[in-house]
């Protein structure tokens, strides 16, 4: 690719960002109801979700099954600082991924020191901990009853208490996480985690610290789920225990592998798609989940590397697709029930 | 003046002594050559210096710095490089993200850096890039920059790895075998490179079955078999060693 045909291309690209970005800041103007601006916000508080699964196991090639837990830990964080502490909501915003990113650390730690199967299963185990502690530590979280009437958040005497000013505040968030995750994936970071992905042992020859990359790529995963589940709690303005299940986990990594592993943008479309689709056919909503298992089942058989993925990496992700598959049946069962 | 030297180095496989008390020192800026037959222990010994295997017994010293037991990627920082016996390319990175993941330890960019994309770390990851390019061209892989590692041909993948391994600016380059599966006429284009990097200042230990490219390019020549030095000379004096042409060729009649 020469240099002329990018400067060529330049003014182009401009328009269509230009656009992009009208058609992205006009859409509460052309949402025919509340409710569709809602689920529109809702994919953006997922779409940091999918990039963080992404970021895990598209690029450092590590399956986990456990995000849910630092999603919650976001939301608990979030809600509870703003409402025992009177912590502001920027505050409590900010630690909300912290300690989500925190705990990503302290999880990340055993798990460098196991192979790849007993990984999966630590993260779920951790899933897990996280389920029970939030539904039986009454004195903190309430257990079963959950947290109601989470304030909006506010910034400042700013108040974001209405859908049309929380889906800018939210859309603010969401591209700046972008951004940073689009950063780190496009730097050496980025590489050592596909290195990592692609051959350990050559990665490790190359001078690369194993440990700290797989770290950095867990605490910064985790650190956006929290941000997430922060963003959820003010949204709702309610945490409870059952949003944050196995089931949960499962979700958040369809959206990465339906929009592709390894790419950015794909994250993005698979959030937009997993959460607007049982919207749209809402008379199926039943069914929500059959469909959701087909849709994985045809796109693992027709097109692996997900939508936005590239072809030649699918090889690489096979395996845990098919990991993913043997999961998947388990997860179906459980969120039905629930 | 020595740059490497390994004292009673001692690779135990339960029972099987893959290295038994091998004694080495390699010299800066000569090729040492590795030769044995298969099975003697040559690339056990690689694996050992890189840190990939921890030794049953022995000392690694490195400019001064005593390596035994450390991580393999410390003794990369270090400025110890390699290439594998079967190619270890990332296959799913372009030939130019190659030869940058080879470049790691050379780059000083933060998480800070990345994330905030300060002018330092543009500016670094802009050297870095132009520092691959210039290697694809020593390598002559400059057209395949941008292609997938996997679909390089098989000579050429050899070329993307030393092109890889030349990225870190290595002290000492350790080769596994890199001319295996070539052609004469793809070996004696790698030969070539071989001297090319030896002008540089890299010294090189070089293991190699195609005696053509050993006997023509390295200095010095030591001999394994079974795990254990028998033979340590000039490629003149290997080749007329009467050990190793036993070990080679049998026992005489």
């Amino acid at each position: 690719m020469s240099s002329r045909w990018i400067v060529a291309t330049q003014p182009k690209r401009l328009l269509i960002y230009g656009l992009g970005t009208a058609a992205i800041l006009a859409v509460p103007g052309f949402t025919p109801n509340e409710y569709v601006l809602r689920v529109i916000i809702a994919i953006i508080i997922d779409i940091p979700l999918a990039l963080a699964q992404n970021l895990i196991t598209g690029f450092g090639g590590m399956l986990t099954l456990g995000q849910a837990a630092f999603y919650g830990i976001g939301a608990y964080t979030s809600a509870l600082l703003v409402m025992r502490l009177g912590v502001p909501w920027p505050v409590a915003f900010l630690t909300a991924g912290v300690v989500a990113g925190l705990f990503g650390i302290l999880l990340g730690v055993p798990c460098l020191r196991v192979g790849s199967d007993y990984l999966t299963l630590m993260t779920i185990g951790f899933g897990a901990i996280f389920s029970s502690v939030a539904l039986n530590w009454m004195a903190l979280t309430r257990g079963p009853m959950g947290i109601p009437a989470v304030p909006s958040p506010n910034i400042g005497p700013i108040l974001f208490n209405s859908s049309i000013s929380q889906y800018y505040l939210y859309l603010a968030i969401t591209v700046s996480l972008y951004l940073l995750v689009h950063r780190l994936t496009h730097s050496h970071i980025g590489r050592a985690l596909i290195a990592i992905r692609e051959d350990e042992l050559a990665a490790t020859v190359m001078g690369i610290n194993l440990a700290y990359y797989k770290i950095i790529a867990f605490a910064f995963g985790y650190m956006l789920a929290g941000f997430s589940g922060s963003m959820l709690a003010h949204f709702l303005s309610f945490v409870g225990p059952q949003t944050f299940g196995l089931a949960e986990s499962l979700f958040q990594m369809q959206m990465a592998i339906l929009g592709g592993l390894g790419s950015l943008p794909g994250s993005v479309v698979g959030a937009a798609i997993l959460v607007s689709l049982p919207q749209i056919f809402q008379s199926l909503y039943r069914y929500r989940m059959l469909i959701n298992g087909a849709l994985m089942v045809i796109l693992m058989a027709w097109r692996p590397e997900g939508i936005m993925g590239t072809s030649a990496a699918a090889k690489t992700r096979g395996r845990f697709l098919d990991k993913l598959k043997l999961f998947g049946i388990n997860a179906k069962g459980e969120k039905n029930e629930g | 003046m020595a740059l490497l030297k390994v004292e009673g180095a001692t690779m135990d496989f339960e029972g099987v002594k893959a290295v038994n008390n091998v004694d080495l020192t390699v010299k800066q800026g000569e090729i040492l050559g590795i030769i044995g037959p298969n099975g003697s222990g040559k690339t056990t010994l690689l694996n050992l210096l890189t840190g990939i295997y921890r030794p049953t017994a022995g000392r690694f010293l490195f400019q001064e710095h005593d390596i035994t037991g450390w991580a393999p990627y410390r003794i990369a920082r270090i400025g110890i490089a390699r290439t594998f016996q079967n190619i270890r390319l990332f296959q799913n990175m372009s030939v130019l993200e190659n030869v940058l993941l080879g470049e790691h330890t050379k780059l000083r960019a933060t998480l800070w850096g990345v994330l905030f994309r300060t002018a330092s770390q543009k500016q670094d990851e802009a050297t870095a890039r132009q520092k691959a390019k210039d290697l694809l061209s020593f390598v002559d892989l400059t057209e395949k920059a941008d292609e997938f590692a996997a679909n390089l041909a098989y000579g050429e993948q050899r070329r993307l790895e030393l092109a890889r391994a030349l990225a870190s600016q290595p002290t000492l380059l350790l080769l596994d075998e890199p001319t295996a599966g070539m052609n004469p006429s793809e070996a004696g284009q790698v030969r070539n490179l071989l001297h090319d990097i030896r002008d540089i200042g890299v010294t090189l230990i070089l293991i190699e079955h195609n005696m053509q490219v050993m006997m023509g390019t390295a200095e010095r020549i030591v001999t394994l078999v079974a795990g254990v030095k028998i033979a340590e000379g000039t490629p003149k004096e290997i080749q007329h060693n009467e050990k190793v042409i036993q070990a080679y060729l049998g026992e005489e009649e």
